[in-house]
């Protein structure tokens, strides 16, 4: 049920302005700046890259599946699907699930895995080692976590026990709080001790009768919530945060952006592009890219005002995020690079007026 | 030596005596003889090398056919003290490679896949440290006879050469006389000291069932027989499909039995959490494809039951080996329907490129060769041009370059000899499928026939078969009923149910009350 709502939801943000693909690439947290520039225009950020390892097909599948039970429709576009009133309706009726679980797809997309499994492994070796049990097979097989695991459990020099309780103590903390009884079971069942392995989602789904999607989802979704509670009450659940601390704060820019960005203050577009070796449109996309995530991004650096102001005119005129849409109405000389721009500028500002009067 | 070879298995591996067979194998390893070793599934085959390889100074390695086997076996021996265990593998970045390769000499045991043997890298490295042993696990896919048998495993034969001075050993579980000939041959390594132990399994009752019904009734005599063998059971299947799709069946038939399912197609984690949980008794019931059960070292299972029956004897006496380790009476059950016939024999007919691929791919590199090209990785779009599914595409190439048309990069262009090739290759498909196609006839004959069924199995395999058996088999008039009656069955105990509450509590802080 929750898979299909979030299906639904974001169809319904996206129907107008792209295909049946958008939201796959949202929910799998494709990285480009396309998807993740439409995860923001279309307030689609809670969702961006929370089923990573969803397939095209199998979503496809789905997509079929709901337009045979009459919740969708194709449009005459190719490959756009829009909701039916039906479809509206199961969204009315089921919208409360996207309140009760919470997701926070743009950050924590790369982080919640890692986390999740810090943490599963951290409960099976102070649960193996309170039974003073050396032989099991870690869980988790990654070398990034277990040696990163390992290096915190050296530290950390009281009995294990001290620490399931602390644990103990900190899940109750954030977890008395949410509404989601069965989810919680959920998550904890998947979770492996001592002598007592954890389920798979497979078989969650099966017992629980729900589709995998959803197991997956739910779980993902608890994940956000911790983290989220982690960050927001850092003094109150200290052994969580130790297991979500992230060394040197990753920045959420892809590697070859990162370079762009370092060289940007004393270089101009074309330099970087002649230093690195890249052609100029893979800088802009760079430029994009960083104007997502930098608070203080010298937009009139790359476009002056009056270009600003004539590009906000066309986005109205065309009332549509459509680039194709809005480069028709503007003069040749105006590039898609200042249009995306512009584009991410005016969707920031919304996101600060909505909270700041919220 | 003798009482150090005690000492040395108390020490390592907590054990008080040797298996039969592994003392003799051992002892014979350590005096630096090439050895072949035929023991029974389930008889500590693994311990042959894994002491030798803790006692001897260099590194140890073994060959081993199944990468996600080869996994868990490093990750068990890790769990359990054998740090200096690792596995070098295609599924690993060349980065993780590079470090194994680079703290070769710090390993004991390497467990490699044969195809990264044929790497002239891994090979220098292999030079540079000293090599204490070569073990060639489940040697018998080396014959071309076998019921596994695998293209790359006959290329250890240039490896071997290589490494004249480092003595083998070659394992398996089950191989009849003309395989064990055909390894040896293959290896060259003339004269092996040979240790063939009896693969009867004497506490093994069998059953064969014949559904003269459809599927349905076979459904049924399956549910009947989980019924009355409460306890650890392995189903095998030969699709992932059948294999989940009866799986869901029975948990809805079999409310209070715990049951999952197993294949390769599944992820490396979950896997592993599905072998755990069997192991760890929250598990009765694994559906599985013939990927279940190498390397599983659980001991009371009961009842094996073939859904579908495999392609030959061998692989057969494999599986229901897995039941009743611990010597406690068990059962083996086929449920036979007589058309299903067709299943192994699309299998086997599906296994090697038939005259058409062979042609085509033959073809297709021929052209290559006259443009002056190389030959492609394989790849999608080969893949779908020309209609080979990766295994029958290096198959190919290694029976090309086995003939000289191929080396490395360079092609023969001479049209005769592709000619002559490709017919040559054609005809030992051909032949190889005929050779299959009768070791099918001889399982199926077994299955059919009236006789007792214990004689006629492992007669295949052996000289003496123990005769006249309680609980024998089927045809000598053994029921489920007279087992029923001697056993007290260990199950899964229905779980209390929970909320998250409790189950936090009992995960985290169970064990604080003890």
């Amino acid at each position: 049920m929750l898979y299909q709502t979030v299906l639904l939801h974001m169809q319904n943000a996206l129907a107008h302005d792209r295909s049946v693909s958008g939201a796959y690439y949202v929910l799998t947290g494709k990285q480009s700046i396309q998807t993740i520039q439409d995860a923001k225009l279309f307030r689609l950020e809670p969702y961006y890259g929370i089923y990573r390892s969803l397939k095209k097909q199998t979503y496809m599948k789905q997509v079929k599946k709901l337009e045979d039970t009459g919740l969708l429709q194709a449009k005459t576009t190719d490959n756009h699907f829009e909701l039916t009133d039906e479809g509206r309706g199961f969204l009315r009726d089921h919208g409360k699930l996207l309140q009760d679980y919470f997701f926070q797809g743009i950050h924590y997309h790369t982080f919640d895995r890692i986390f999740y499994k810090r943490l599963s492994l951290f409960v099976q070796v102070w649960t193996n080692a309170q039974q003073n049990n050396p032989t099991y097979i870690p869980v988790v097989d990654d070398p990034s976590i277990t040696n990163w695991v390992k290096q915190k459990y050296r530290q950390l020099k009281q009995p294990a026990s001290v620490y399931l309780s602390k644990l103990y103590e900190e899940f109750n903390f954030v977890f008395e709080s949410l509404q989601v009884n069965e989810a919680l079971h959920i998550w904890v069942r998947q979770l492996t001790g001592y002598k007592r392995i954890g389920l798979t989602e497979q078989q969650l789904a099966v017992e629980y009768k729900k589709s995998a999607a959803d197991i997956h989802l739910l779980t993902t979704s608890i994940n956000h919530m911790l983290l989220n509670q982690i960050n927001a009450d850092t003094s109150k659940l200290p052994l969580l945060s130790l297991i979500a601390a992230q060394e040197g704060t990753a920045s959420r820019l892809t590697k070859s952006a990162q370079k762009t960005a370092q060289l940007l203050p004393s270089h101009s577009l074309e330099e970087i592009a002649q230093e690195r070796c890249l052609k100029l449109n893979t800088i802009y996309d760079h430029i994009v890219e960083i104007s997502l995530y930098e608070a203080q991004f010298p937009l009139e650096r790359f476009v002056p005002p009056p270009v600003q102001i004539q590009i906000e005119e066309a986005m109205k005129q065309a009332g549509s995020w459509k680039l194709k849409d809005i480069k028709a109405l503007l003069p040749e000389q105006i590039r898609y690079f200042d249009i995306r721009l512009v584009l991410t500028h005016v969707q920031s500002h919304i996101d600060k007026g909505v909270t700041q009067s919220g | 030596m003798a009482e150090k070879l005690e000492t040395y298995l108390q020490t390592y591996f907590g054990y008080q005596a040797f298996q039969q067979g592994q003392r003799e194998i051992i002892s014979d390893v350590l005096k630096g003889h090439d050895v072949l070793g035929v023991l029974p599934t389930g008889s500590g085959k693994s311990l042959c090398y894994q002491l030798p390889a803790k006692v001897l100074p260099g590194v140890t390695i073994v060959v081993s056919p199944l990468i996600s086997l080869m996994i868990d076996q490093v990750k068990q021996l890790k769990a359990y003290y054998y740090k200096e265990a690792e596995a070098l593998h295609s599924f690993q970045s060349w980065k993780e490679k590079q470090q194994i390769l680079q703290q070769l000499h710090t390993y004991k045991l390497l467990f490699i896949s044969p195809e990264l043997l044929q790497n002239t890298e891994v090979q220098q490295k292999m030079k540079q440290v000293s090599l204490s042993l070569f073990v060639i696990d489940e040697a018998h896919c080396i014959s071309q006879w076998g019921h596994d048998f695998r293209p790359d495993y006959l290329r250890l034969q240039s490896i071997i050469k290589m490494f004249e001075e480092t003595p083998v050993l070659a394992l398996t579980a089950t191989a009849s006389p003309a395989v064990q000939k055909d390894i040896k041959r293959t290896l060259k390594r003339a004269p092996m000291k040979k240790h063939t132990y009896s693969i009867e399994r004497e506490n093994i009752s069998l059953v064969v069932e014949h559904i003269t019904a459809g599927e349905f009734e076979k459904k049924k005599r399956l549910i009947s027989y989980i019924e009355k063998c409460p306890a650890p059971t392995i189903i095998y299947f030969s699709s992932r499909k059948k294999a989940e799709e009866i799986a869901l069946y029975l948990h809805q038939a079999l409310p209070g039995r715990h049951i999952a399912y197993y294949h390769a197609g599944m992820q490396q984690e979950e896997r592993m959490q599905i072998q755990q949980q069997f192991l760890h008794d929250q598990l009765d019931i694994i559906c599985s494809t013939s990927a279940f059960g190498m390397g599983i070292n659980k001991s009371n299972i009961r009842l094996v039951v073939h859904y579908h029956i495999p392609t030959q004897l061998e692989s057969f006496v494999q599986e229901i080996g897995r039941a009743g380790r611990d010597g406690k009476p068990s059962v083996s059950v086929v449920l036979y329907r007589k058309e299903e016939k067709q299943i192994p024999l699309a299998i086997i007919q599906n296994e090697l490129p038939n005259g058409e691929v062979t042609n085509i791919v033959c073809r297709y590199l021929q052209d290559l060769a006259l443009q002056g090209k190389t030959v492609p990785s394989y790849s999608q779009e080969l893949e779908q041009r020309l209609q080979v599914d990766e295994v029958k595409w290096r198959f190919l190439l290694y029976q090309l370059e086995y003939r000289g048309i191929l080396k490395e990069s360079v092609i023969e262009t001479v049209p005769e000899k592709w000619e002559a090739a490709i017919s040559e290759i054609t005809a030992f498909c051909r032949n190889r499928y005929l050779n299959k196609r009768k070791e099918l006839w001889k399982l199926v004959s077994w299955m059919e026939g009236t006789a007792c069924l214990r004689v006629g199995l492992y007669r295949h395999f052996q000289e003496n078969v123990q005769r006249e058996q309680e609980n024998c088999c089927s045809n000598c008039g053994f029921t489920m009923n007279r087992l029923v009656e001697m056993k007290e069955w260990e199950t899964v105990p229905e779980a209390p149910a929970m909320n998250w509450q409790e189950e936090l509590k009992s995960l985290l802080l169970e064990g604080a009350k003890e």
